[in-house]
């Protein structure tokens, strides 16, 4: 979402919003990003609620001179609005990290799994070249939350972005859809084998939906697009992760994440 | 190719086709003093003039045409008029107490929750108009929104002076229904009256985890079964999130024991935020309710003395006006509520020594994820935003179906007597004995016939 925060009006649809303390000091540390960092486009991310301190995400996209996908950077602060890079996440537990249903405390350092391993150095005869995988703390669960959320939720309406012939991102002039399904679609690099191809026979330059469709995702029903009174502010939802909310209406189009970064896994039978 | 060519060549852009534009480009590039086309650049930009600024002749709409104009119909009609409607709504007195909550939207906003300003209006004139639909309303506050699959739920709650008594089986409390709610999907239509809930309704919904779809009337199929369509486990999750999370700050009210009802304390004063961001100064202010879905202990009167004596203990009730610092614990956490403070912190004390403080406290319910009070050293607000669910922190684990019967123990069997050879008549030994049958035969027919 832009750090103008116009668009907050739609993030008002699930009852969240950000505060004017908040507002006026994520601006000013979003800009402060771009004073290390040069990105294209430097937008706010959502808010990850904790027990006791909250974390705020940006992100960072880069379009220029990227083949075939836009570079995305995520950066995280707590109640100090000081931005950092996230870190990477330790595959192995990352797993683990997504079934997990305690809230965030909001520690970083808070450790979430502990990976015993203990190397006796005496004993071997070789030092191995790497150490020991340190704990894993509850950053690392941010990190592996958000990215799943961004693979997994994040979805831009159709219509909204072209593939230029050197296979660039750009925005194009965006005029709305209806409030349908159909007409959105992920906001990551294609894995579905036709859009991949897509792109290779370079077709997707004359075509407005060449990423990844919602409509593929399984489960079906999943995501919940709903409109307001005026038929043209239009919302769609995650079912999966409450809080997830994208939206757009005849000017603007965006995505935001306000919640507690908890997985709803068991979804299925909810039904 | 040259097929599609030609085409393009002759399509028709307002009376005139690609080659005489090409043709007036080209003499615009080179005749024209007052636009100097320089480079290729200026082609384009030459190009779109040309096409947005020529007089283009349009020939004059025939007849039929002319005749049969139809009108536009304004796309946004229908939504004007409703807005329109209820920004007018006003009445001389209502005699109810209706939340401001136009104020307190405010007070949820500055602590990231809440709906943007112009929601609020609308929920606020909505709010009035159900005031003055119904004159026996006491109490009308906005409940909260439940989200659901299709279209989300604006919930009213309200209480009245005189309870609807609609028919009820014998084992439900009335009292449970005390609260009364209306919804709607879109804050511009009308509100719908939430139907009451029974007692098996009430205890089965305990064992359901649902996402609502949105249609009021869908059959509900989960286990354990609930007879009842959508809008009645909406109005039993609503009660239960209700009586779970409505909180009055210490001494606003007062529970008479002989009356059992609840007043308003005689001098109320506000407690101090120092109180106020501690459980200590909140209590719960609706009854808890059973497991057994009702408020009051409902015996039974088929079950057996003992059996309701279990079922009473496993199933206590709870005292009113409880703190709650003595809510059950929610896993490692002391209590149930997170408690935030928001706003301005710094201690003011003004002229006569007293304290001052601007600040906003914000309490969270763990159990119940999306219910939320604020409040301020002048108002407090209890709302929810959520999908109506408690926080499961085991994976969902379905009911397990009631055992499934043995079949009873097979008796042993005996084989038929079926001899391998035919019995040989059996002749009677002398003629006595055949004499006293043939007596024997004519007496029992004899009988018969009598």
């Amino acid at each position: 979402m832009n750090i103008s925060f116009n668009d907050l009006k739609f993030v008002h649809q699930i009852g969240q919003t950000l505060n004017l303390e908040e507002r006026m000091r994520l601006q000013l540390a979003i800009l402060k990003i771009q004073e290390h960092y040069v990105f294209d486009e430097v937008l706010f991310w959502g808010r990850v609620e904790g027990v006791e301190k909250d974390y705020y995400i940006a992100l960072g996209i880069q379009y220029k001179g990227q083949y075939e996908f836009p570079l995305k950077k995520f950066f995280w602060s707590s109640n100090n609005y000081h931005f950092a890079e996230l870190p990477k996440y330790n595959e192995e537990f990352a797993q683990r990290a997504e079934t997990l249903r305690e809230p965030f405390t909001g520690q970083h350092e808070h450790i979430v799994f502990r990976t015993d391993e203990e190397i006796n150095f005496e004993d071997s005869l070789e030092i191995p070249a790497q150490l020991p995988a340190k704990n894993f703390s509850e950053l690392e669960r941010l990190s592996y939350i958000v990215q799943s959320i961004e693979f997994q939720c994040a979805s831009i309406p159709i219509g909204s972005y072209r593939l230029t012939p050197t296979h660039e991102l750009i925005k194009t002039k965006f005029k709305g859809v209806t409030a349908e399904l159909k007409n959105y679609q992920h906001f990551r690099q294609p894995i579905r084998k036709d859009k991949q191809d897509l792109i290779a026979r370079d077709e997707a330059l004359y075509r407005p939906d060449f990423l990844d469709s919602l409509v593929d995702d399984t489960p079906y029903n999943q995501w919940s697009v709903q409109t307001d009174s005026t038929k043209r502010n239009i919302t769609i939802r995650n079912l999966i992760w409450p809080g997830y909310l994208g939206y757009n209406n005849d000017y603007t189009f965006g995505y935001a994440y306000f919640g507690d970064g908890i997985k709803n896994s068991d979804f299925e039978f909810l039904l | 190719m040259d097929v599609q060519l030609q085409k393009i060549f002759d399509s028709n852009y307002k009376g005139k086709t690609l080659y005489n534009h090409f043709c007036e480009l080209y003499y615009q590039m080179q005749e024209n003093k007052y636009y100097k086309a320089q480079s290729l650049s200026d082609f384009e930009d030459l190009s779109n003039f040309i096409k947005e600024n020529r007089f283009y002749h349009l020939p004059l709409k025939t007849a039929d045409q002319v005749n049969n104009l139809q009108d536009q119909i304004f796309p946004w009609q229908e939504y004007c008029k409703q807005q329109m409607q209820l920004m007018q709504i006003k009445a001389k007195v209502i005699n109810a107490t209706v939340q401001n909550f136009l104020k307190l939207n405010a007070l949820l906003n500055n602590v990231g929750y809440g709906f943007t300003d112009e929601d609020a209006y609308l929920i606020q004139q909505s709010l009035k108009s159900i005031a003055i639909r119904d004159s026996n309303i006491i109490n009308i506050r906005f409940w909260g929104k439940l989200f659901a699959q299709n279209r989300d739920y604006y919930v009213i709650e309200v209480q009245l002076s005189k309870s609807y008594k609609e028919p009820q089986p014998i084992d439900c409390d009335e009292k449970l229904n005390e609260y009364v709610h209306y919804v709607t999907q879109d804050l511009l239509e009308d509100w719908a009256l939430l139907p009451q809930v029974t007692r098996k309704q009430m205890e089965a919904s305990r064992f359901i985890t649902y996402v609502f779809s949105g249609n009021l009337n869908k059959e509900i199929t989960q286990y354990p079964i609930f007879n009842g369509k959508e809008k009645h486990l909406l109005k039993a999750q609503i009660l239960r999130i209700t009586h779970a999370n409505l909180l009055a700050p210490r001494g606003l009210y007062r529970f008479d024991d002989e009356t059992k009802l609840i007043t308003f304390e005689d001098e109320f004063k506000m407690p101090e935020s120092a109180e106020l961001s501690t459980m200590d100064g909140w209590v719960h202010l609706p009854p808890n309710i059973l497991k057994q879905g009702r408020i009051t202990f409902y015996e039974d009167p088929s079950l057996k003395e003992e059996e309701l004596n279990q079922m009473k203990e496993a199933d206590p009730e709870l005292e009113r006006l409880k703190s709650i610092k003595d809510d059950k614990p929610f896993e490692q956490n002391e209590g149930n509520w997170n408690i935030k403070i928001f706003g301005e912190t710094q201690q003011y004390t003004n002229q006569e020594e007293q304290p001052l403080s601007y600040q906003i406290v914000q309490l969270r319910n763990y159990l119940w994820p999306g219910a939320i009070t604020v409040s301020n050293s002048n108002d407090f607000i209890s709302i929810y935003f959520g999908y109506g669910n408690k926080n499961q922190q085991n994976s969902f684990n379905p009911l397990a179906p009631n055992d499934i019967q043995e079949e009873p123990e097979d008796i042993d069997e005996i084989p038929e007597p079926n001899p391998r050879e035919q019995p040989d008549e059996l002749e009677p030994d002398s003629d006595d004995e055949r004499r006293r049958e043939q007596e024997r035969r004519e007496a029992e027919l004899q009988q018969q016939q009598e």
